[in-house]
């Protein structure tokens, strides 16, 4: 089974699985709590829960999500501000529709759930995917990856890799699951990580590392330093990371430009590498696309890397090397509550513990790895965060996370 | 969460297992198997699995050659003397083979003609019990100065290939041709077998590792069979060569062992490294190289360490001089597969003057000017 399935699946069986009268209750119940995000005076609940209680009488019929029911005076529902569109039904049906023939007309499981608006937005994510990769990928075989053209060619035929495998994450997300009142975890300003890395690597024998990380946040600014070393100490990799946010919103959308430092050593063969990088990135609230789709999220991000290779033998004292390195991560996500998230990503880096996949066939060496992410939190103050990744290597990050100052 | 988690690592397994991994590992543990055959009581053993077996039947053994000089170790049972037709494809027109008995006596051996240069046939007489036959130029083990070629990345050039071997086999100083690989466009049987029927066109012998597109075929098998070993190694003049598989972005585990070895042993003379997958693309946005720059790290310290002479590679189509870890290589993707615009290459071999002292030149060979 192609690894991008086996994946996919995996994502849905973590985020709940197909459980139509469920999924639909949740989706009701995100739907309910979008509106209310949007309304902040009135309070909602899907239908068949009894009255609920208004602060104000607003009308909402212009932006309630297909399928609610919003009261403006308790116990009574006012033809005028409600919205009867049937609500998306997610389950097995449109699931199995989402896999053939959804796998190539993305979209199709969310039209099986009724969602048809939703839909559409895939199919059209999807076409500009494909169209993005034509426009990438053509000049790199016709031109027989020539150096001229390579960098901007590969960015945008990875973005439109990445749009291709969202929008049909998406569908299988809103055909399987639906929509939840997921949401991203409030933020904190500090928080202090500890745990373990195993990589195993074929050529660069299994490693265990322990792992130490920090992340500072204070209005837009983001900082992030991080440490891996082994057992021996004859590997280590210290990073800092900085960030800038340059938009962001309360359903967890947010656009942000990145710098980093890397330094790596492997003593035990002898080089270390030193890397410099920046990158744009940042994270899509799904619920933008599908009301179906709430709780869940993509993210995509570009850049690049510059490396500095140096090397610990006599024969060429001082020798060193330098290198670039296209950064570009795509992954999609979901929220579990209002505690974590889990999400599949790709990642492009070739530079890092896993680096790029080896299968064999003519693309090895070009694809980066592929992962599942998850946070949690156990209680407001400690969570945990597993990381499992594929490429050259096998990767596997598991490691608690501590938080203070007040929830923001 | 702590079942989703579990799930989660399963599945993950799953799919790692099924082939995300490098299988150069795997393709390194059959190599011992390449160079053996018997038939009818008589066994044959290529030291070292430098060449393929292609044909044994009664009294006829044919191989494909993937090094200058061949030691063949044979064990026969009781059975009487046996005339044997040894014929080797891929040999230099000038070799020879001596024969001698389990008791060092010298065994009887007669020349077959042939019409192609690359293919030499003898006529020997084996005993019962043991003979090693060794097949070799007679100047093989003199330390002159010598001159190989370098031609990777065929492919769909393949049919165009006759006019780069003709302009080869131009050069009389040419002893044999290296290849990083990419013989073949998808590594079918049928691909590597044409290109063993081109090669018959070259009048010295033609040593290839394998690169990624002939990795695409039947899970190697096809290049055992026609080829034998994707690593290798052999000595000439005093020039040590090590072929190395990178076929999938990256060498085996065992590659490393058997180069850690050859390195040592290597490690005062002349040394030639050749390996398909560039470590580092000189346009690392494109990284048409190894995929972990920590792997290709660890190989460049490695090879710098070992004292290497120089290195080729394949992969990218055309030619770029580079220097990894301080010494020197060359990326040769000439062969005929679709050529990197814009780069004023186009088709080419490499012409590489060696001696036991040092590199002399290396020169490009450009076909279509």
């Amino acid at each position: 089974m192609p690894h991008a399935s086996v994946c996919a699946v995996t994502f849905l069986v973590l985020c709940g699985g197909a459980s139509p009268p469920a999924a639909a209750e949740q989706s009701q119940r995100a739907a309910v709590a979008d509106l209310a995000a949007r309304a902040p005076n009135v309070t909602a609940r899907p239908q068949g829960e009894g009255a609920v209680s208004a602060a104000s009488t607003v009308s909402t019929a212009s932006t309630a999500p297909a399928g609610l029911e919003t009261s403006t005076t308790a116990g009574q529902a006012d033809p005028s501000t409600t919205a009867l569109r049937s609500a998306p039904r997610p389950g097995l049906g449109p699931l199995a529709l989402a896999l053939v023939p959804g796998v190539l007309l993305h979209g199709t499981g969310l039209y099986a759930s009724d969602d048809g608006d939703g839909a559409s937005h895939l199919l059209a994510l999807e076409g500009v995917g494909l169209a993005a990769i034509v426009a990438g990928f053509a000049p790199i075989v016709l031109t027989g990856a020539s150096r001229r053209i390579i960098g901007p060619a590969y960015a945008l035929t990875l973005t439109g890799v990445g749009a291709f495998v969202v929008s049909w994450l998406a569908d299988l997300y809103g055909a399987g699951v639906g929509a939840t009142a997921g949401r991203p975890a409030a933020a904190v300003p500090i928080e202090l990580g500890a745990g373990l890395v195993y990589a195993y690597d074929p050529s660069l024998e299994p490693t265990t590392y322990a792992l130490v990380q920090a992340e500072w946040q204070s209005g837009a600014w983001r900082l992030a330093p991080s440490a891996l070393v082994n057992v021996d100490a004859s590997r280590s990799r210290l990073r800092l990371l900085g960030a800038r946010r340059l938009h962001s919103d309360a359903d967890g959308t947010f656009l942000e430009l990145c710098a980093g430092m890397t330094l790596e050593r492997m003593s035990d063969f002898g080089f270390s590498i030193q890397t410099g990088e920046g990158s744009v990135g940042g994270r899509f609230a799904m619920r933008r696309l599908a009301a179906g789709l709430a709780g869940s999220f993509a993210e995509l991000s570009l850049g690049l890397g510059l490396q500095s290779f140096h090397y610990a033998h006599p024969a060429h004292p001082g020798a060193s090397d330098a290198a670039e390195v296209l950064l570009a991560r795509f992954a999609f996500g979901a929220y579990l509550g209002e505690r974590g998230e889990l999400s599949l990503y790709y990642d492009h880096r070739h530079d890092d513990l896993a680096a790029g996949l080896m299968p064999g066939a003519g693309g090895a060496g070009i694809p980066g790895h592929v992962g599942l992410a998850a946070s949690y939190l156990i209680t407001p103050r400690l969570g945990v965060t597993v990381d499992l990744a594929v490429g050259s290597a096998y990767v596997a990050l598991a490691a608690l996370r501590f938080r203070a100052g007040d929830e923001r | 969460m702590r079942q989703s988690l579990r799930r989660a690592l399963v599945l993950l397994c799953l799919a790692a297992t099924s082939g995300c991994l490098s299988n150069a590992n795997e393709r390194a543990a059959h190599e011992s198997e390449v160079g053996r055959a018997s038939v009818a009581g008589v066994s044959f053993a290529v030291e070292g699995g430098l060449a393929a077996v292609r044909e044994i039947q009664d009294g006829t053994l044919e191989l494909w050659a993937q090094a200058p000089m061949l030691r063949v170790l044979v064990q026969a049972d009781a059975t009487p003397t046996t005339t044997w037709l040894v014929r080797v494809r891929n040999c230099l027109p000038d070799a020879v083979l001596t024969a001698v008995g389990a008791a060092g006596e010298a065994l009887a051996v007669a020349l077959v003609e042939t019409s192609v240069p690359s293919v030499r046939a003898w006529l020997v007489a084996l005993p019962a019990g043991g003979a090693t036959l060794d097949i070799a130029p007679v100047d093989a083990s003199l330390a002159e100065p010598f001159r190989f070629g370098v031609l990777s990345d065929i492919q769909s050039g393949v049919d165009r290939l006759p006019d780069i071997l003709a302009r080869i086999n131009e050069d009389a100083r040419v002893r044999f041709v290296i290849s990083a690989g990419d013989l073949a466009s998808q590594g079918s049987a049928g691909e590597l077998a044409h290109i063993q029927d081109q090669l018959l066109g070259l009048d010295v012998p033609f040593y290839a590792t394998l690169g990624n597109h002939d990795a695409m075929g039947n899970g190697v098998a096809d290049w055992h069979a026609l080829f034998g070993r994707t690593t290798l190694h052999f000595v000439f003049k005093g020039v040590t060569f090590t072929l190395a598989d990178s076929g999938n972005g990256g060498m085996g585990a065992l590659v490393y062992a058997w180069l850690d070895g050859w390195l040592s042993e290597a490690r005062d003379g002349v040394h030639v490294f050749v390996t398909h997958f560039p470590l580092l693309d000189p346009d690392g946005l494109r990284n048409a190289s190894f995929a972990s720059r920590n792997e290709a790290a660890r190989l460049i310290a490695m090879l710098a360490e070992g004292r290497i002479d120089v290195s080729f590679y394949g992969h990218i189509h055309t030619f770029a001089p580079v220097i990894y870890g301080g010494t020197p290589g060359y990326i040769s993707g000439g062969g005929g597969a679709i050529p990197q615009l814009w780069d004023g290459i186009g088709r080419h071999y490499l012409a590489v003057d060696a001696s036991a002292e040092r590199i002399e030149s290396v020169a490009v060979v450009r076909i279509d000017e």
